[in-house]
């Protein structure tokens, strides 16, 4: 069953990414990319991986996408002059055989959820969250500590950018 | 996975709730529709909109974005260390170096923020 | 098929208990605002005021709901409902009470049991920015656009004292699993959170407090001070972005207690021995016994919860409000190298119990 609800996500996620690729306002573009990072965190989530999901979440769509909706706020940037892509004839039939395609999986998954024996319902898996969270930091701070102390460089390195980027000409009292 | 299906309950409780009370005032509402309602408020006078007043934002929104994201980076790296610590330090001190060198180099980035004024509004 | 049915009820069961705290929270607010004032309260409806909130709410289902002609249709509609329905996903993750039997089945008062479930409600809170800022962009009003920029700009900057916060949470107690968090302090009361690492309790209720947009954090949402997010904003929907913060402030406190106050644990009471003392009293079904004795913690968490609840409403009427920018140099200059110092203090004081 969950593999059908997977297929079924997956086609609502390419409805989102083609949704804010052809969106005509900039707003709409970033509100539907959010839904989209918030989709894929969902799938890490079927896939077993719960703390690389929650991570998904809380920084790609709770931080970096809050910064882009920052700007385009800050911008107050107009609805652009319709592109091709945005009144593209294909584009309303692409994006209902998507939805329907959603819609369609969806039920073939509970269909099929309710017909077969309720073994894997309710929560065994191969392994578990625990065992896996252990393991992912203990890899972190072992095997990859170098890559981990660089990234704290990176990061600095991209704190001293922006402020250069962003200075003002004059000190502020 | 059988818990996280779970989650699916609050978000169509919580959301049906919101729209269906939204739902319920717009019908309940009466309908006048006055021209001073319908115009943005701007304490009382007519909007102005000055062509020069378009497009000037304050950067420094701007600046505490970027500047939430790269501390947030950090915090999400604080999480694994929190998680193992408790087991792993008491055998080796060496967690404790690895995070307080990470920890260091990110104090030095606040620290320059803090000296070129950016913290200040 | 009977679980999911058991799990829906008590997903329903939890968010009731959130939505009704609100209408108390304002006869509590109002009254507690008087008593801290000394004058009264409302007292004209119903006893003692109580049918205050039922009349507030009345009032602003009937008011006229104006949509102004240059909103953005679809956006200033949802974002009320954004900040609702993330507060109502917020607390799905927070146990509410231990197992209990029915039909043969074990459950637990929570939502969902997940071994992430503190960072689950640290997403969640990290959204919420998300509502106040269309709701400001939608209105198409230059000062609502400025104060959903304050609003947000300021949720952000005390989200990382928070997430700090629970960093040094999960180095005191080396889980994800609020659950796990809440049953490491049942063995007694010197293994309360707030016992083990006061300081951090003081992080976290600072942060929360900030979070909700609540004084003396609460320039953003105005009052009578300074033109708000919300102006556009007429009849429910504006009462549901105050609706919301209540059920923000309600999640940060049973987040507090579950943290810091043993959840449901009374020292000196052993759930174990009540409930075959229930069972031995009504004589007969186990399941009941264990439904009592969850309803039981159930009440008790709630109870602790409205203590750090008046802890709110006492600091909101007894404090002025702080200027903006003396808000985010407070979070930047103030919170952040605060909790950055608790995180040290308590990973030291972790190396040197164990």
């Amino acid at each position: 069953m969950f593999g059908w609800i997977y297929i079924a996500l997956c086609s609502l996620l390419v409805m989102f990414a083609i949704l804010m690729v052809s969106a005509r306002r900039p707003i709409s573009s970033a509100v539907f990319l959010v839904l989209t990072l918030i989709g894929i965190g969902v799938l890490y989530l079927m896939m077993n991986a719960p703390l690389v999901a929650t991570l998904q979440w809380l920084v790609y769509a709770g931080a970096i996408m809050v910064l882009f909706v920052f700007v385009v706020m800050l911008f107050q940037l107009r609805e652009l002059n319709p592109t091709s892509i945005s009144t593209h004839p294909g584009r309303f039939a692409l994006l209902l055989l998507l939805g329907g395609g959603f819609l369609g999986l969806c039920l073939k998954g509970v269909i099929v959820g309710l017909q077969e024996q309720p073994v894997i319902m309710m929560g065994q898996t191969l392994v578990t969250g625990e065992a896996s969270l252990k393991d992912f930091s203990l890899l972190l701070f072992s095997k990859h500590v170098f890559a981990f102390e660089l990234l704290s460089v990176v990061l600095l390195a991209t704190l001293v950018g922006a402020i250069l980027l962003a200075r003002r000409k004059q000190r502020v009292s | 996975m059988g818990q996280y299906i779970h989650l699916i309950f609050p978000l169509v409780i919580g959301w049906g709730f919101a729209f269906a009370v939204i739902a319920l005032s717009h019908f309940l509402g009466p309908k006048k529709n006055l021209k001073t309602d319908l115009t943005p408020y701007e304490c009382g006078v007519e909007v102005v909109d000055l062509p020069s007043s378009k497009n000037r934002f304050d950067i420094r929104f701007y600046l505490v974005a970027i500047l939430f994201l790269v501390f947030d980076l950090e915090v999400i790296f604080l999480f694994p260390f929190a998680y193992i610590f408790k087991s792993v330090a008491t055998v080796s001190p060496f967690l404790m170096i690895e995070m307080g060198v990470f920890i260091a180099i990110l104090l030095v980035g606040l620290f320059y923020v803090w000296k070129k004024d950016v913290l200040i509004w | 098929m009977n679980e999911l049915i058991v799990h829906f009820g008590i997903a329903v069961l939890l968010f009731a208990v959130q939505a009704q705290i609100v209408p108390v929270l304002i006869w509590l607010e109002r009254r507690g605002a008087g008593f801290i004032q000394d004058r009264l309260g409302p007292n004209r409806v119903g006893p003692l005021g109580l049918f205050q909130p039922l009349a507030d709410a009345l009032k602003l289902l009937f008011k006229q709901d104006v949509v102004p002609t240059q909103v953005h249709t679809l956006f200033f509609l949802i974002a009320p409902a954004v900040v609702v329905g993330l507060a109502a996903m917020s607390v799905a993750t927070i146990p509410f009470g231990d197992t209990f039997t029915l039909m043969g089945q074990t459950y637990v008062l929570q939502v969902a049991d997940v071994p992430v479930g503190l960072l689950y409600l640290l997403a969640i809170g990290s959204f919420s920015v998300y509502g106040i800022m269309l709701g400001g962009w939608a209105s198409s009003n230059k000062y609502a656009l400025f104060g959903a920029m304050r609003a947000s700009a300021q949720m952000i900057s005390y989200e990382l004292g928070l997430g700090i916060g629970m960093a040094s949470i999960v180095l005191l107690y080396s889980t994800f699993d609020i659950r796990d968090i809440v049953l490491a302090q049942q063995a007694g009361l010197l293994s309360w959170g707030i016992i083990q690492a006061p300081w951090i309790f003081v992080l976290l209720l600072v942060t929360i407090f900030a979070e909700t947009n609540r004084l003396p954090f609460d320039l953003a949402e105005g009052e009578a001070e300074i033109v708000g997010f919300h102006v556009e904003y007429s009849s429910m929907k504006f009462a549901l972005f105050f609706m919301a913060e209540y059920m923000h402030m309600f999640v940060g406190s049973v987040l507090l207690v579950a943290f810091f106050f043993g959840g449901w644990a009374l020292p000196g009471v052993s759930y174990v021995n009540l409930t075959s003392w229930l069972q031995s009293f009504i004589g007969g079904s186990f399941e009941i016994a264990s439904v009592l004795t969850v309803l039981l913690q159930l009440g008790v968490v709630i109870a602790k919860t409205f203590v750090i609840l008046w802890i709110f409403i006492w600091v909101r009427w007894s404090f002025p409000r702080f200027r903006y920018d003396q808000l985010m140099r407070f979070g930047w200059q103030g919170v952040l190298p605060y909790a950055i110092l608790s995180f040290v203090l308590t990973a030291a004081c972790v190396y040197v119990k164990g």
